[in-house]
C-alpha cells in the first residue's frame, strides 16, 4: 500500500506523518492512509478504511484509556470509534491543528 | 415455506445499511413487529421478516438484514447481509428490491455503501432516516439533487414515529418494486484505495447536494469528554451500576407487597371457598404456592430492565465497553465481546447469538464459553428471594443498601468469574495478545418514551407468559410427583418425603449435603434446569407441602428463613451464581456452535465451579458462625 | 366434590401439564408437528424469560 498518498489539502506541511495512536487528544489530523500494522494483519487495514479512514477525512482523538492509553476514541468524519492501540497504529496521519470538515 | 407461497406473498424488499441506522426500527413500524432496537451497533444478527400490506394493498415481504459497514464481511452477522444480497444463500432468492438505508447525520460514512449496493444492480431506493435529527442539527439536506446525484431515488423517513415511513410506504407502493431483478453484477473484495475512491466520490456527491457538517466539537463529544475521561469515566460507570442495584431493591419494595397481598388473597379466598379435596391441594399448593412466590419479584426484574433499555437506548452501553476494554483485553477477550455480555445480563441466549459480531472465530468462542455467568435476569428472582430472607433490610456505610450491596457483589462475582474463565481460555489456548475492538461509539440521543413503554410491556408480557406456562405446568407436574405415592397411615412427618419427589430429593441430597443443601433445595434444583426462576417456583411448592396444614402460599421468604441455616443460604446464592441452570441457554450454545462439544464443556466446567464455589462458601461461612 | 370427579379434574390437569411440558422441552420435531396443527410458526424450545433474539414476538400483523 501506498503509504504516502498525497493529502488533499496542502495545509500541513510543517507537521510530520505519525501513527494515529501516538495522537494527542483533542489535536485535528488528516488521515493520509491505511496500512497493516506490527500486530495487524492486512484486513485490518481494510476495516479501518471501511469504517471511514480514508485518505483526507479528518480525525480527532476524543479520548483515551487510563494508564496504557488505550483504547482509543477517535472521531473520523461524522462518526466515532473506539480502537485499540495496535488497530490505531494502522492509521497514517498527518496533524493538522485547527482544520474543520467542511464539504 | 415453498416458492409458490413466497410469490403470493409478494415481492422481497430487502433492508440495507451501516450498524445503527435504525433498519430495524423501519422495518417494526413497517411490519407491526417488535424486534429490539437500541442505539449501539450489531443489534440484529439475524435475517428477520415480515409481511407488510401497502395502502393501496400491495402485498410485499420486508427483510431485515443485520447491519453492515460494506459488502466484504468481516464477522458472521455481516456475512447474512451480504450472502442475502449477493444471492450466496442456500435456498434463498436474491431480494428483488433493496431499501437502503442511511443515517441523515451521518452520510459522510453511510453513502459509501450506497454506492456498494447500487453497483450490484438491484432495483432501490435510499432512505435518509433520522432525517428529523438531521435537520435538528441545522444540516440541510437537499433530497432532490442528492438523488440525482447518486442516480438513485431518496426517500425521507423518521424511524421512531409511526407516521415517519409514509414516504417510503408511498413510494413502495408507487414505484412498486419489479417484479424481477437484473441479473447480479460480480462482487470482487475492494481495496483500500477504490474505498477511497468511492468516498471521494461520497464527498463529490454531498458537496453538490449542498451537505455540510463539521468535525467540530458536537454535543455527544461534550459528554464524551466527561463520560470517557480516564478518571470521572469509571467512577461515573460505577455510580451508575451501583444506583441500579439500589433501585432494584429500594424502588420495588411497595409493588412487591401488593402481589403478596394479593396473593395471600386469593389463597384465603380459594381455602375457605373451595372443599377439602385433591383439587384444592393442586391449587393451593401446587398452582399458587409456586407461582406465587415467582410472580413476586416481577417489580424487581422490570426495574432492572428500565434501567438496561435506558442506558441502551441513550447510547451509553458502548462508552461502557470502552471503559471496560482494557479489563477486557487484558483477559484475553475481544473488544466486541463487552456488548454480547451485557445482552446476558438480560439472558444468556441473545447474549451468545449477539457474538455473532465478533469477528475472531476463536474470541467468539471464549465470549459464548463465559456468556452463561453474567447474571441473567432469570436469576434475580432466586438473588432476591434468599437475600429478602437472610440479608436485613438496613442502611450501611452511610445509606446504601445492604442488600442492593449484597446483589452488586452477586453480580460482581459472576463477572470476575467469567474474567477468571477467559484468562485460563486464552493461556491455555495461546490466543494472540491482539483481539479487536473497532466499535462505534453512537451518537446520544434522549432515550425515547414509546421504545421504553414497549420494552418495558414485552418484559411484562414475556414474564407473565413465561409463569402463566411453564412455571404452572412444571408447578402442576412437581405436586404431583410430591403427592404420589401417598404417605402410608401414620407416618410421621409430612407426606411429601414418602413421594417421588422427595424419594429423589433424599437421593439428590446426599450429592448436595457437602455443600449444605437440603433435600428441598435439591428437588427444586431439577425443575430449575428447565429455567432458572423455576427452582423458586418449585422451593415454594416443596415448602408448602412440606409444611403440616398450615397455608403457606406467598410466604416462601420466612419460611426459608426459618429453616435454613445462613451458610445454606450463601451456598446457594453461590451456586446460582455459577450452575449452567438452562437448557435453553445449552441448546443455544449447540446451534451457534454446531457441535454437541461446546455446550458439554460448558455444562461441565459449570457444573464443577458451582459445586466449587458453594463448598468453599458453605465451609467459610460454617467456621465463622 | 365427589372423589370420582376430584381426582378426575387433578387428572386432567396434571395430564395437560405434562403435555405441554412436553412440548415446551421435548424434540423440536413435535413442536413443529403441533405448530403445524395450529398454524403457527415453530417456537424454539422453552424460550429463555426474556429473550431477545428469538423471533418475532407475536405474528407481524398484515
Amino acid at each position: 500500500m501506498d503509504d504516502r498518498a498525497t493529502p488533499l489539502a496542502a495545509d500541513a506541511p510543517a507537521f510530520a506523518e505519525m501513527a494515529l495512536a501516538d495522537l494527542q487528544p483533542g489535536i485535528t489530523a488528516r488521515v493520509v492512509g491505511v496500512c497493516s500494522g506490527p500486530h495487524a494483519p492486512i484486513e485490518v487495514a481494510q476495516r479501518l478504511a471501511e469504517l471511514g479512514f480514508l485518505p483526507g477525512e479528518i480525525v480527532r482523538v476524543v479520548a483515551r484509556g487510563f494508564l496504557s492509553r488505550e483504547p482509543i476514541a477517535v472521531r473520523v468524519g461524522t462518526g466515532t470509534f473506539a480502537l485499540r492501540r495496535f488497530e490505531a497504529d494502522c492509521v497514517r496521519v498527518v496533524p493538522a491543528p485547527g482544520a474543520r470538515v467542511i464539504i | 415455506m415453498n416458492a409458490a407461497l413466497d410469490q403470493a406473498n409478494g415481492p422481497m424488499v430487502a433492508l440495507v445499511g451501516n450498524p445503527n441506522c435504525g433498519k430495524t426500527a423501519l422495518f417494526n413500524i413497517l411490519t407491526g413487529s417488535r424486534q429490539k432496537v437500541a442505539n449501539y451497533a450489531g443489534v440484529t444478527v439475524e435475517r428477520k421478516e415480515g409481511p407488510l400490506t401497502t395502502p393501496s394493498g400491495r402485498r410485499i415481504r420486508i427483510l431485515d438484514l443485520p447491519g453492515a459497514y460494506s459488502l466484504d464481511p468481516m464477522t458472521p452477522d455481516e456475512s447474512v447481509t451480504a450472502d442475502v444480497l449477493l444471492g450466496r444463500r442456500d435456498g434463498e432468492a436474491r431480494p428483488d428490491f433493496v431499501v437502503c438505508v442511511t443515517d441523515a447525520t451521518n452520510l459522510r460514512q453511510n453513502l459509501r455503501l450506497v454506492i456498494s449496493v447500487k453497483r450490484l444492480g438491484l432495483p432501490m431506493v435510499v432512505a435518509l432516516n433520522m432525517s428529523d435529527l438531521a435537520r435538528r442539527k441545522g444540516m440541510s439536506i437537499d433530497a432532490a439533487r442528492l438523488a440525482q446525484e447518486l442516480g438513485v431515488p431518496i426517500v425521507e423517513t423518521v424511524g421512531v414515529r409511526p407516521g415517519g415511513v409514509k414516504p417510503l410506504l408511498e413510494f413502495l407502493d408507487r414505484a412498486g418494486p419489479a417484479a424481477a431483478g437484473p441479473e447480479p453484477a460480480a462482487w470482487r473484495k475492494q481495496t483500500p484505495e477504490e474505498i477511497a475512491r468511492d468516498q471521494r466520490e461520497v464527498l463529490r456527491i454531498l458537496a453538490a447536494a449542498g451537505v455540510e457538517d463539521f468535525a467540530g466539537p458536537t454535543f455527544s463529544d461534550r459528554i464524551d469528554a466527561v463520560v470517557l475521561h480516564p478518571l470521572a469515566g469509571p467512577a461515573i460507570l460505577a455510580v451508575v451500576l451501583f444506583l441500579v442495584f439500589q433501585a432494584v431493591f429500594a424502588w420495588a419494595q411497595l409493588p412487591m407487597d401488593l402481589i403478596k397481598g394479593g396473593i395471600t388473597t386469593i389463597g384465603g379466598w380459594l381455602a375457605t371457598a373451595l372443599p377439602a379435596s385433591l383439587l384444592k391441594d393442586l391449587l393451593i399448593n401446587g398452582v399458587l404456592a409456586g407461582v406465587g412466590s415467582v410472580l413476586v419479584f416481577l417489580p424487581q426484574i422490570l426495574i432492572l430492565f428500565l434501567f438496561i433499555l435506558v442506558l441502551e437506548d441513550a447510547g451509553y452501553l458502548p462508552r461502557a465497553a470502552f471503559l471496560l476494554d482494557r479489563v477486557m483485553g487484558s483477559v484475553g477477550l475481544s473488544g466486541r465481546a463487552f456488548i454480547p455480555l451485557l445482552s446476558s445480563f438480560a439472558c444468556a441466549i441473545p447474549g451468545i447469538m449477539a457474538t455473532r459480531t465478533i469477528q475472531s472465530p476463536r474470541d467468539r468462542l471464549a465470549t459464548i464459553m463465559i456468556a452463561p455467568l453474567m447474571t441473567c435476569s432469570a436469576r434475580l428472582p432466586v438473588y432476591a428471594l434468599i437475600i429478602g430472607a437472610f440479608i436485613p433490610h438496613e442502611l450501611v456505610w452511610g445509606g446504601l443498601e445492604l442488600q442492593g450491596l449484597v446483589l452488586f457483589a452477586l453480580y460482581v462475582a459472576g463477572v470476575a468469574g467469567a474474567m477468571s474463565v477467559a484468562y485460563v481460555l486464552n493461556r491455555r489456548g495461546r490466543g494472540s495478545r491482539f483481539h479487536a475492538l473497532m466499535l462505534e461509539l453512537p451518537a446520544y440521543h434522549w432515550p425515547n418514551l414509546r421504545n421504553l413503554a414497549i420494552g418495558l410491556w414485552q418484559r411484562l408480557e414475556i414474564f407473565l407468559t413465561r409463569v402463566g406456562t411453564i412455571i404452572v405446568s412444571l408447578m402442576v407436574i412437581l405436586w404431583a410427583l410430591s403427592s404420589v405415592p401417598l404417605a402410608p397411615a401414620g407416618a410421621a412427618g409430612p407426606a411429601i418425603q414418602y413421594s417421588i419427589a422427595g424419594r429423589i430429593g433424599a437421593a439428590l441430597a446426599v450429592v448436595f449435603a457437602p455443600i449444605g443443601f437440603n433435600w428441598q433445595i435439591a428437588v427444586a434444583l431439577v425443575p430449575g434446569l428447565a429455567a432458572r426462576e423455576v427452582a423458586v417456583g418449585a422451593l415454594g411448592t416443596v415448602y408448602a407441602l412440606s409444611a403440616t396444614g398450615k397455608d403457606v402460599s406467598g410466604a416462601l421468604a420466612p419460611l426459608i428463613a426459618r429453616s435454613w441455616s445462613l451458610p445454606t443460604a450463601l451456598s446457594l446464592l453461590a451456586w446460582y451464581v455459577f450452575a449452567p441452570q438452562c437448557l435453553s441457554t445449552l441448546a443455544t450454545v449447540k446451534r451457534e456452535t454446531n457441535s454437541w462439544r461446546y455446550p458439554v464443556i460448558m455444562a461441565g466446567y459449570l457444573f464443577a465451579l458451582a459445586y466449587a464455589a458453594s463448598f468453599i462458601t458453605y465451609r467459610i461461612a460454617l467456621a465463622f458462625q | 366434590m365427589s372423589g370420582w370427579l376430584d381426582h378426575a379434574l387433578v387428572f386432567i390437569v396434571v395430564a395437560a401439564s405434562g403435555a405441554y411440558a412436553l412440548y415446551a422441552f421435548g424434540p423440536r420435531a413435535l413442536r413443529v408437528r403441533v405448530a403445524a396443527l395450529f398454524g403457527t410458526a415453530a417456537r424454539p424450545a422453552g424460550r429463555c424469560g426474556s429473550c431477545d433474539g428469538c423471533g418475532p414476538r407475536r405474528p407481524p400483523r398484515a
